[in-house]
């Protein structure tokens, strides 16, 4: 089986327990209007790889993945995009090491039964919620994130550990009401381990020029973002 | 020199050692050079305790395994328990204070000079048809041995200064009235080994483009390195794009084992004229700036004038995988018979500790490192953009520190080649 690829890098720090190789997935549905990873949006785009290179290259150094306490995260892109693949690649990387953790980063943008079927064979999930309202999603990334709020719901019950990932974008995201209802989305989930604030990367602009394209985001980037934290409320159980 | 083991071989890590590791972390200073001894046992928490270090940039603690080190200092013959007892000398040579008279750098073979003496003898002795990839090897090799013995020739007759002060210190020689100048006991000459990498991945990018695609002739190629590949651009570009050291990737790293094991007993039965041995290592010092001058382009697509990685480190400007892969290939040979001194140097964003984490998952790579069997490492954290501020506006950047070749310095008062050389370096990003 094949996949588009973008980029496998190793010892990323922040993607997850333990120092993790990372594997970018090509093709995102989203089209975020602060991406800072442009080059990765395009279906086409990337590297044509089979689920047996990206999991030889991952394996090649899975004995310090292993002994860190680290292990394999799924990103992009939109990684559920290309589901079958990541499923295809923690099989071979299974039967070949078995103490590896898996993560994914993930929109949320999926359907319920390719979430779910993902999501369960994840020790954690890196959630991005950008938006608490269909309509922050439908201005701002193009898409109708009902699958999104739905694939969230489920996953405050499904026991599989999750972080938060909130990027705070000036003037877009970042303001009290918005952060507000995010915290009143993720309240109630016992499985959710934290919450990160991502601000807006100044640099997003930096690549679309590279790729013919132009960046203008309809915000002010050079504002910094409000970072002040979110406010969950403790689940009644 | 900090923990190790006792003369009997017990854990020497102690509250002194955590309190000197702390201190060095509160001061920011570049000396006291701070060695770390540590070994397979050593726990993580230690390793965390020295990238405390790493984090605030200060280049150091350089890390020693005495897994590695005690063996090679045996089979050198050492006693054991002076072996316990190793220190380093200015960088990191090894040596044994009060009992040691062994000069640690006398002297440093240029790897990427011996294949380039090679490839000549080699393009001149043969019609291209005949060659085959093994003939370059072994003429390879040849060459190394032949440098080693002319070191051993060089050095028949050494004297040394009188140093009045070293000797009131050392053992016997007040009882004995005899300057530690006219030998200890220990009196063995130490070796540099330039350009590791660059030589390794020339030797791969010769047998990708010489003899696997056949892009180009063994005598082709001399005149290119002549002419710093000019009118070849293609060729420039198939050569950097042939194996490199750094990645896991066995086409350069069998061939970084050869070499290694060649350099590790290239001496093997020599003695110089104290009866003492020749002791083989993977460590440039300032070499990697000189011995870069005495050579044209070589056949990894560097080019003229561009100098060599320091020490025991991936070539400048290559793609590389990431740090994990690094510490891979630069374990793949066996490093007792060259652990002379010569570090793993690698280069981390420092991006790496933006999470309080970073510290645990650095310390995780160099216990990977020491479990694999290296024998030395040291790393820098550095942003690039950093350097090239302070390169613009040295005034503002009066206390950065960085990791030279053996020791740690503040940038803005380098020379320009040595600051050029750091930028040139791979950052590994987290």
């Amino acid at each position: 089986m094949t996949g588009r690829v973008f980029e496998i890098r190793e010892f990323t720090l922040q993607d997850g327990p333990g120092p993790r190789t990372t594997v970018f997935l090509q093709g995102c549905p989203l089209r975020c209007a602060w991406c800072h990873n442009p080059e990765g949006q395009e279906f086409g785009g990337g590297r044509e790889m089979t689920d047996l290179e990206v999991a030889d290259e991952v394996i090649k150094t899975a004995d310090f993945l292993v002994g860190s306490g680290g292990g394999v995260t799924f990103s992009g892109g939109e990684p559920l995009s290309q589901a079958g693949f990541v499923l295809a690649v923690i099989d071979r990387l299974r039967r070949a090491e078995s103490h590896l953790t898996y993560a994914i980063e993930t929109s949320g943008f999926a359907s319920a039964e390719v979430y779910r079927e993902v999501v369960a064979k994840m020790d954690l999930v890196l959630q991005d919620v950008k938006f608490p309202d269909l309509e922050g999603y439908r201005r701002w990334t193009g898409v109708d994130a009902s699958s999104i709020f739905g694939n969230i719901a489920w996953l405050k019950d499904s026991g599989v550990p999750f972080v938060a990932r909130i990027p705070c974008i000036p003037g877009v995201n970042d303001t009290r009401e918005a952060k507000d209802g995010v915290a009143r989305l993720l309240a109630g989930a016992p499985n959710l381990l934290k919450v990160e604030l991502l601000p807006y990367n100044r640099l997003a602009g930096a690549k679309y020029a590279k790729l013919g394209r132009s960046y203008s985001p309809g915000f002010d980037g050079n504002r910094v973002p409000d970072l002040s934290p979110v406010k969950i409320v403790p689940s009644p159980n | 020199m900090l923990g190790g083991v006792t003369r009997d071989g017990k854990c020497a890590f102690n509250d002194l050692s955590r309190l000197c590791l702390k201190a060095c972390g509160e001061l920011k200073l570049v000396d006291p050079k701070i060695n770390l001894r540590v070994d397979k046992s050593t726990p993580l928490s230690i390793f965390e305790l020295g990238t405390e270090l790493t984090k605030e940039g200060l280049g150091f603690p350089q890390y020693a395994n005495d897994d590695v080190v005690i063996p090679a200092l045996t089979r050198w013959g050492y006693a054991l328990e002076d072996a316990r007892d190793y220190s380093v000398a200015a960088c990191w040579e090894f040596l044994i204070p009060g009992c040691g008279m062994d000069i640690n750098n006398i002297d440093a073979v240029n790897f990427v000079g011996c294949l380039d003496t090679a490839l000549r003898i080699v393009a001149q002795r043969r019609g291209d048809a005949e060659l085959s990839f093994d003939d370059v090897k072994a003429e390879f090799f040849a060459e190394i041995r032949r440098r080693a013995d002319a070191i051993v020739e060089k050095y028949r007759h050494v004297e040394i200064l009188p140093g009045p002060f070293v000797s009131a210190i050392s053992t016997g020689c007040v009882a004995n009235a005899r300057d530690l100048c006219k030998g200890g006991r220990y009196n063995n000459f130490g070796i540099h080994g330039t350009g590791i990498a660059v030589a390794v991945d020339s030797l791969a990018s010769v047998r990708e483009l010489v003899f696997e695609k056949q892009l180009v002739t063994l005598s082709e190629l001399v005149t290119l390195l002549d002419t710093d590949f000019a009118g070849r651009p293609d060729l420039l570009a198939a050569a950097k794009a042939a194996p490199k050291m750094g990645n896991a990737d066995s086409r350069a790293d069998d061939l970084a084992k050869e070499l290694v094991d060649v350099w590790g007993h290239a001496f093997d039965g020599k003695k110089n004229d104290r009866g003492g041995v020749f002791r083989p290592g993977t460590g440039s010092a300032m070499y990697y700036v000189w011995h870069a001058r005495e050579v044209p382009a070589s056949a990894d697509g560097r080019l003229k004038g561009l100098p060599f990685s320091a020490n025991y480190a991936p070539s400048l400007d290559v793609p590389v995988k990431g740090p994990v892969s690094v510490v891979k290939s630069f374990t793949e040979p066996d490093l007792v018979p060259v652990s002379n001194g010569g570090p793993l140097t690698i280069e981390i964003h420092d991006s790496a500790f933006l999470e309080p984490d970073g510290v645990t998952k650095v310390a995780q790579l160099v216990k990977y490192f020491i479990d694999r069997g290296g024998h030395q490492m040291q790393i820098n954290t550095i942003n690039r953009e950093t350097l090239l501020d302070a390169q613009a506006h040295p005034e503002r950047h009066r206390h950065l520190i960085v990791r030279v070749w053996g020791w740690s310095g503040y940038f803005i008062e380098l020379d320009k080649c040595f600051q050029d050389q750091i930028i040139k370096r791979v950052e590994l990003k987290g």
